[in-house]
């Protein structure tokens, strides 16, 4: 089970900067409707958020944009990197963690 | 919060657009399909009278984005807006982006508050996405050797 997930705290990388992987869980895959939840979320938080499919070996993209967020083609168990950079760093991805 | 007004010569694509993009927004964006012709809805067309009456049902002193999709849709939605008065005229854009995919990311966020000319930005953005990545036909030629 990925500890991420769960909402347990974010790796502190560097200074503002944190990161944390998630397996997405939904059988859809990261759908349209979960990527409209995880771009309202996420701008709610001054960080810079961006995600990786580890499992594509994806470009990393921006969090905070639902088109960028499809370019992700996550399907279930897809793990990703998501990273933050900022002073509300931590708290973006932990609020975030829960939505995949 | 700005208005959405979904114009396509298809009422059946204007109406489901409308059915997503209020889901994407989760309520309160108010966003209006004009679709078809008003005289015979299932024939395929434009017509600025439909989108006026579009435009006045989501009307917000925040502005309307109108999304379209080709050709006459351009034609009359520009008709459209030469019937408002000058003050409401100026409040309303025209985008650039594609129809499914800026009404996708227009009402996610308009629904966020974001203001017009943001909200059309995010929306023209589609114009860049790309759906699949596709080594080019002259680039695997060569790679091929």
């Amino acid at each position: 089970m990925d500890r991420a997930n769960t909402g347990v705290s974010p790796t502190p990388t560097e200074g503002n900067e944190h990161s944390a992987t998630v397996t997405v869980k939904d059988p859809q895959g990261l759908h349209l409707r979960t990527s409209k939840d995880v771009v309202r979320v996420a701008s709610q938080y001054q960080a810079e958020i961006t995600a990786q499919n580890l499992s594509r070996s994806s470009i990393q993209v921006d969090v905070k944009s639902i088109l960028q967020l499809m370019q992700l083609q996550a399907r279930q168990g897809h793990v990703l990197l998501l990273q933050a950079a900022g002073p509300d760093a931590a708290d973006a991805l932990n609020a975030l963690c829960v939505l995949f | 919060m700005i208005g959405l007004v979904l114009v396509s010569h298809s009422r059946l694509i204007a109406d489901g657009l409308c059915q997503l993009a209020d889901q994407m927004a989760g309520g309160g964006v108010k966003i209006a399909p004009a679709g078809g012709l008003t005289d015979d809805p299932y024939t395929l067309g434009t017509d600025a009278a439909l989108i006026l009456e579009a435009i006045e049902s989501v009307w917000s002193e925040d502005g309307v984005l109108l999304l379209v999709d080709m050709g006459s849709a351009v034609m009359s939605a520009e008709m459209a807006l030469e019937f408002l008065p000058d003050e409401q005229r100026n409040r309303c854009l025209i985008s650039n982006a594609p129809l499914v995919e800026g009404a996708i990311v227009a009402a996610l966020h308009a629904g966020m508050g974001n203001r017009l000319h943001d909200v059309n930005a995010a929306a023209e953005d589609a114009l860049n996405a790309r759906k699949v990545e596709r080594v080019p036909e002259n680039v695997k030629d060569k790679t091929c050797g």
